[in-house]
């Protein structure tokens, strides 16, 4: 599944970066979140804006259409 | 000495740099690239700190990321202090490895301890220093702990004779690199660390060695190598470097860090439950600013200002006359400094409280981390108009003044928003514009100044978005678009880091109020006291109302066609405030005030039409020249003049004659 498929407050694992446009992926890396972090949906902002994660205590906001090239696992807890 | 402070943007850098320093100034144009570096003189005067731009890692995305890869390779310093967030050691210690593969001599201050401690991570600094073979200084900046031990070791860094750390990347990156050194030219740099970044398409590093080296060889090597990573990992040499790091700094991290769990959650995350809320975002952005405004103008500001203003005119004229005649001053001198020098400057002068105030809650917003709330809230109405959220920050900044606005740009990834983002700030309302505003609603719409004085400020936001939303959409090809943000954790902000960038951002007003603005006022009064006919001639049959005069026809459809109104703008064009001082200048007079010889020159609609052109017609030189550095571009310098000046006309035009006729 893509992160942008989690609710508000569920938590999951970065799975596969690949399909997110490279620059992005660069920045995402820069911040630390790389595959295998877990990632925690934190808010939606209303008419498609941007959404935040949280990614080992640090917040970031990203824009939906990128979220949804973000695939993720929901860990099974 | 010299040392360069380096680290990931939020980790304290500003608070440790003004910790370390007593003195500083800022240095423009700088190896080439313009930027604006930060120099400061340590407390015990041993030296001087460099303060550099936040980065991530030596391989640069935005603009102003590329200053410091730049540094790195151009300029020589002693050693570098890299500052690094306890609380986010992980991501840190990626540019630290970074740092310690340059060969330069580095020590850590380790940052935010008591951050760290309060989310029960305990590090441990001696077997930290240990593995990165460096001095590591846990300190808190924001109150000074630590700092003395740190700046006590700072001597040492210059006899360390700290090796480039060597982290091994595995075969076929090992293999490229000792490649890669081979080809490279004789150079003091660390060819190792030049290597790597090579390899991992730095395009800073790449542009450097092409000067001294063929890197046509390089480039196939890094092709190469590239090629053999994939088939294997299916990944990017850039990654799997970025891998190797991690999992050394993995390593390092399970033997220096112990983390407690503890469940509460933190203050940050509840304030943005409320701010970044998606109902309550905008409306709570909007109720700020909108404070902001009217502490800046109704609340604070213009009693303050009026207070200033009685004192200017008042007593202080009247001493300064006093003094004069004392010393038998003769009437030119008595009339250059009393019509001239202090209508002029104290004109100017009066404004100083209100712009301060402005300067303190820019300062505000940029200190307690809200800003990249902003631009969140604001991302989906930007990208609307072609932008990205990040370019709201820039927009915030160009009300305190344009040319930081301008700069401040440089943050933004993308080059097209980058460059449309740098054309449009100085729409924005700059505090230099303030002054005019504050004149003429005091003489004119004394009923509703705020509401005026706000309707401007909106108009100029609105004009950028559409003018946004033209220019992306005519003017520049399109591109991937994408916008990342960090939201920083909540800091209150430091009355003296406040103070400090308060005044920082306030004293070029006052500098420019006792030069520029001072010399223009003397130029200005001269040009209306002298004229064809001799000196002391009456003001219409001036040099100023010759020159005026030649461009009033022009505005007459604006609705101020007088050679008083065409002289104050064109002095405008130098900087925006000299328009109140040649105001000033030209309709003083002693008996009544200023306002009242406005009304006689003005009606409601052709001051409204005035202060719209005011606020649009064209940058101010000093932003002109930001402009210019920034796109490197004399043409887009001139485009950024002559769109202002169009659009400037058009709207007053169509205030003056639409309103003239309905009112
Ligand atoms: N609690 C705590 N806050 C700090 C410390 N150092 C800096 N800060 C705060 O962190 C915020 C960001 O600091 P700043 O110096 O602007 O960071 P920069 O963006 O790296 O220049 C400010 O609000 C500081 O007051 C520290 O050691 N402890």
């Amino acid at each position: 599944m893509f992160l942008n498929e989690l609710k508000i407050g569920e938590t999951a694992q970065i799975t596969n970066l690949s399909q997110v446009q490279v620059l992005l992926q660069k920045r995402l890396a820069h911040l630390g979140i790389s595959e295998a972090c877990e990632v925690c949906l934190k808010n939606k902002l209303p008419f498609g804006g941007p959404c935040v994660i949280d990614c080992k205590g640090q917040a970031v906001s990203l824009r939906k259409k990128d979220i949804c090239t973000i695939q993720v696992e929901k860990s099974c807890r | 000495m010299q040392i360069a402070l380096l680290g990931n943007p939020n980790t304290g850098k500003t608070s440790l740099f003004n910790a370390l320093t007593n003195s500083y100034e800022y240095v423009g144009n700088w190896s080439g690239v313009t930027v604006e570096k930060k120099v400061g003189q340590f407390v015990d005067q041993s030296g001087q700190l460099i303060d550099l731009p936040g980065v991530y890692s030596l391989n640069p995305i935005s603009k102003d990321e590329t200053v410091v890869t730049n540094y790195l390779l151009e300029d020589t310093c002693e050693g570098l202090i890299n500052i690094i967030d306890a609380a986010q050691l992980r991501r840190n210690l990626h540019l630290t490895l970074q740092l310690r593969e340059t060969g330069n001599p580095v020590i850590v201050g380790l940052n935010m301890v008591d951050v760290a401690k309060n989310r029960g991570i305990t590090i441990h600094t001696e077997r930290l220093a240990q593995a990165l073979d460096l001095t590591v200084m846990p300190i808190v900046a924001r109150t000074g702990q630590g700092i003395d031990m740190l700046l006590s070791h700072l001597p040492e860094l210059k006899t360390t004779n700290q090796l480039g750390l060597v982290i091994d990347y595995g075969a076929i990156i090992e293999h490229a690199i000792a490649k890669i050194t081979n080809h490279l030219s004789q150079t003091s740099l660390n060819k190792r660390w030049l290597a790597l970044q090579f390899l991992e398409g730095n395009h800073e590093i790449e542009d450097y060695l092409n000067k001294t080296s063929d890197i046509t060889v390089m480039q196939q090597i890094r092709l190469d190598a590239n090629k053999e990573i994939s088939a294997s990992s299916n990944r990017t040499l850039e990654q799997v470097i970025y891998q190797y790091r991690d999992q050394f700094i993995d390593a390092l991290i399970n033997s220096t860090v112990c983390t407690e769990k503890n469940q509460t959650t933190p203050l940050s995350e509840r304030i943005d439950r409320i701010v970044t809320n998606r109902y309550l975002g905008i409306p709570i952005f909007l109720s700020l600013m909108y404070i902001m405004f009217m502490l800046t103008f109704d609340w604070l500001g213009f009693p303050i200002s009026d207070l200033l203003d009685a004192f200017f005119s008042g007593p202080l004229t009247s001493v300064i006359q006093a003094g004069l005649n004392l010393i038998g001053a003769s009437s030119f001198i008595e009339a250059l400094i009393i019509d001239g020098i202090i209508s002029g400057v104290g004109g100017v002068l009066v404004f100083v409280p209100q712009i301060f105030i402005l300067f303190f809650f820019i300062s505000l917003l940029e200190d307690s981390g809200y800003m990249a709330r902003v631009a969140t809230v604001m991302d989906r109405i930007m990208q609307s108009v072609g932008l990205n959220g990040k370019a709201f920050i820039p927009m915030i900044i160009s009300f305190g003044c344009n040319v930081p606005g301008v700069m401040a740009a440089r943050t933004i990834e993308q080059p097209k928003e980058r460059l449309i983002t740098t054309l449009l700030t100085p729409l924005m309302s700059c505090s230099a514009r303030l002054p005019v505003y504050a004149l003429f609603v005091g003489a004119f719409f004394s009923q509703h100044q705020a509401l005026i004085v706000l309707s401007l400020y909106v108009l100029g936001v609105v004009v950028a978005f559409i003018l946004a939303f033209v220019f992306s959409k005519t003017l520049f090809k399109n591109e991937q678009s994408f916008f990342i943000v960090e939201l920083p954790p909540y800091r209150l902000p430091q009355w003296k880091t406040l103070s400090r960038s308060t005044w920082d951002k306030g004293k070029g007003f006052v500098k420019k109020a006792g030069t520029f603005i001072f010399a223009g006022s003397v130029f200005i009064w001269l040009l209306s006291y002298s004229g064809p006919g001799g000196v002391d001639v009456a003001m219409d049959e001036s040099f100023l109302a010759m020159i005026g005069g030649i461009f009033a026809p022009l505005l007459i459809p604006l609705g101020f066609g007088t050679w008083q109104a065409a002289a104050a703008l064109l002095t405008g064009f130098l900087a925006k405030e000299i328009v109140v001082a040649t105001m000033a200048i030209i309709y003083v007079v002693p008996e009544t005030g200023m306002q009242e010889v406005l009304q006689q020159a003005f009606t409601p609609v052709s001051a409204y039409s005035f202060m719209v052109f005011i606020l649009l017609y064209v940058p101010c030189l000093a932003t002109v020249a930001a402009i210019n550095k920034e796109t490197q571009s004399k043409r887009l310098a001139w485009f950024s003049i002559g769109y202002a000046f169009i659009l400037a006309y058009l709207l007053s035009f169509i205030i003056n004659q639409v309103g003239s006729r309905i009112i």
